[in-house]
């Protein structure tokens, strides 16, 4: 079997799948799927990268053109569109990406293999479970005063708006829920947010002030993590003019799921 | 092959026997010729590859009489000979339009969505967060996480990439199939 020469060879199985490729040059890279696994892996990843590319807008014009009129005309490739979209769109709608690395490391540090430092593990485990241990004591007799999880929303994001809607899994284990709604600008010295759970008035936040946070505009709500059952959630964000009126000025979505994994996906933790 | 010709059990039995005397080693061989031929057509740009690969099968069916003694060789390769003619055919019958790119409304997204979050629900803890972890972020940052992914699950960059194909295949499946399509 011949071995794998990713970047040479992947770019010629991508010039195959534009169909740009010279006859006898695509005869030999078939004669290859049919004998060999690797290749055909490779056909795979590679169509599911062109997709991508071409959903994030990264493919050049000629690249792009070839897609369109060539590769999507099987239905097989145009469901891996729609799938590859929707795929992009689920993750674009979950919390910031640079938290996620940070749960990453503690996912997956546990399968890096070094054996050296079972024993220091075994010591930290007792006393991480230990600690854990007390948090969640202390969290179930303190409520608010246990960890915060924080989310940032965008505004105007709704299911009517290409589908983005920011999704948090219930946040049961923390204590409260730190929510930053992205303000582009600061028309008001005081503002009110109203906070709904599928359009019933679950509460209302008054007198808030906008505050900055490393260079962002944002309106900070503390909410208790209990009251963030699974449902869709809306907040209202109104202004208070000098005269004492209330005037609407953005809507606000969050979508809490019900948990899967243990933790939540968090934008951060403090 | 004979216009009108109908693969017979009879043709069946003796394509499986060519490919292997052990029948159930011949039943995989068959389907995995199959699968690759698909795929070929697929690659292609065919809009029946399905069709395709089933009619080149049949077709080689129908010729096994007069090879089936005397050809000698790797059957793969005698099946790709008989693909490619039938490709050829395909391209002559048939003139490839193109094709309006699939757009999804609202309502279609919102069960997408909802299928995605089902799907991703099924899957182990571990291989889930490796499909997110895999396919989110852009450009370098993506290329730097999924460095630090590879290096934590003690893998190659690219027996990541495969695992993660893999992952979004039988993704792409359980979505399809919440949403009662087929694509099998």
């Amino acid at each position: 079997m011949k071995i794998w020469k990713r970047n040479t060879d992947s770019d010629e199985v991508r010039q195959y799948l534009l169909g740009n490729l010279s006859e006898s040059a695509r005869e030999r890279l078939e004669r290859r799927v049919l004998d060999e696994t690797g290749v055909t892996d490779e056909v795979q990843a590679s169509e599911d990268e062109l997709i991508d590319q071409y959903l994030g807008g990264r493919l050049n014009a000629k690249e792009r053109k070839r897609f369109e009129s060539f590769f999507l005309l099987p239905k097989e490739r145009q469901q891996k569109l729609r799938f590859g979209r929707t795929l992009q769109k689920y993750l674009d709608s979950l919390p910031s990406v640079k938290a996620d690395q940070e749960t990453g490391k503690s996912r997956f540090r546990w399968f890096e293999p070094r054996p050296v430092l079972a024993a220091s593990l075994l010591v930290i485990c007792l006393s991480v479970l230990s600690a854990l241990w007390w948090i969640n004591h202390r969290r179930v007799t303190t409520g608010l005063n246990g960890q915060t999880l924080a989310i940032t929303l965008d505004p105007g994001s709704s299911r009517a708006n290409d589908g983005r809607t920011q999704r948090i899994e219930v946040p049961a284990a923390y204590g409260a829920v730190e929510v930053q709604l992205e303000m582009a600008s600061n028309e008001y010295r005081l503002y009110e947010v109203e906070l709904l759970r599928e359009r019933q008035l679950l509460n209302t936040y008054k007198a808030l002030q906008a505050q900055n946070k490393n260079g962002r505009l944002v309106m900070v709500l503390v909410i208790p993590a209990q009251l963030l059952e699974p449902g869709d959630y809306t907040f209202r964000l109104s202004g208070t003019t000098n005269s004492g009126q209330i005037e609407y000025k953005d809507q606000y979505q969050l979508r809490v799921t019900p948990a899967q994994s243990g933790s939540p996906k968090v934008s951060e933790t403090f | 092959m004979k216009k009108n010709w109908v693969l017979s059990q009879e043709s069946f039995d003796a394509l499986l026997k060519w490919l292997s005397a052990d029948r159930d080693q011949a039943g995989r061989i068959y389907e995995e010729i199959r699968q690759r031929l698909i795929r070929i057509f697929t690659a292609r740009a065919c809009t029946e590859a399905e069709d395709l690969a089933d009619e080149t099968m049949n077709r080689v069916a129908s010729k096994l009489p007069e090879i089936g003694g005397t050809y000698s060789g790797d059957p793969a390769v005698y099946f790709y000979a008989v693909a490619n003619n039938v490709h050829l055919e395909f391209l002559r019958r048939k003139t490839p339009t193109p094709i309006p790119i699939p757009i999804d409304d609202t309502a279609d997204m919102e069960d997408r969505f909802r299928c995605l979050e089902e799907c991703l629900g099924v899957l182990s803890a571990d291989n889930r967060e490796l499909v997110i972890q895999y396919y989110q972020d852009e450009r370098q940052a993506r290329i730097d996480r999924r460095k630090l992914l590879a290096r934590r699950l003690g893998i190659a960059p690219n027996a990541l990439r495969i695992r993660a194909c893999r992952i979004r295949a039988s993704l792409l499946k359980c979505v399809e199939n919440c949403l009662g399509e087929n694509i099998d």
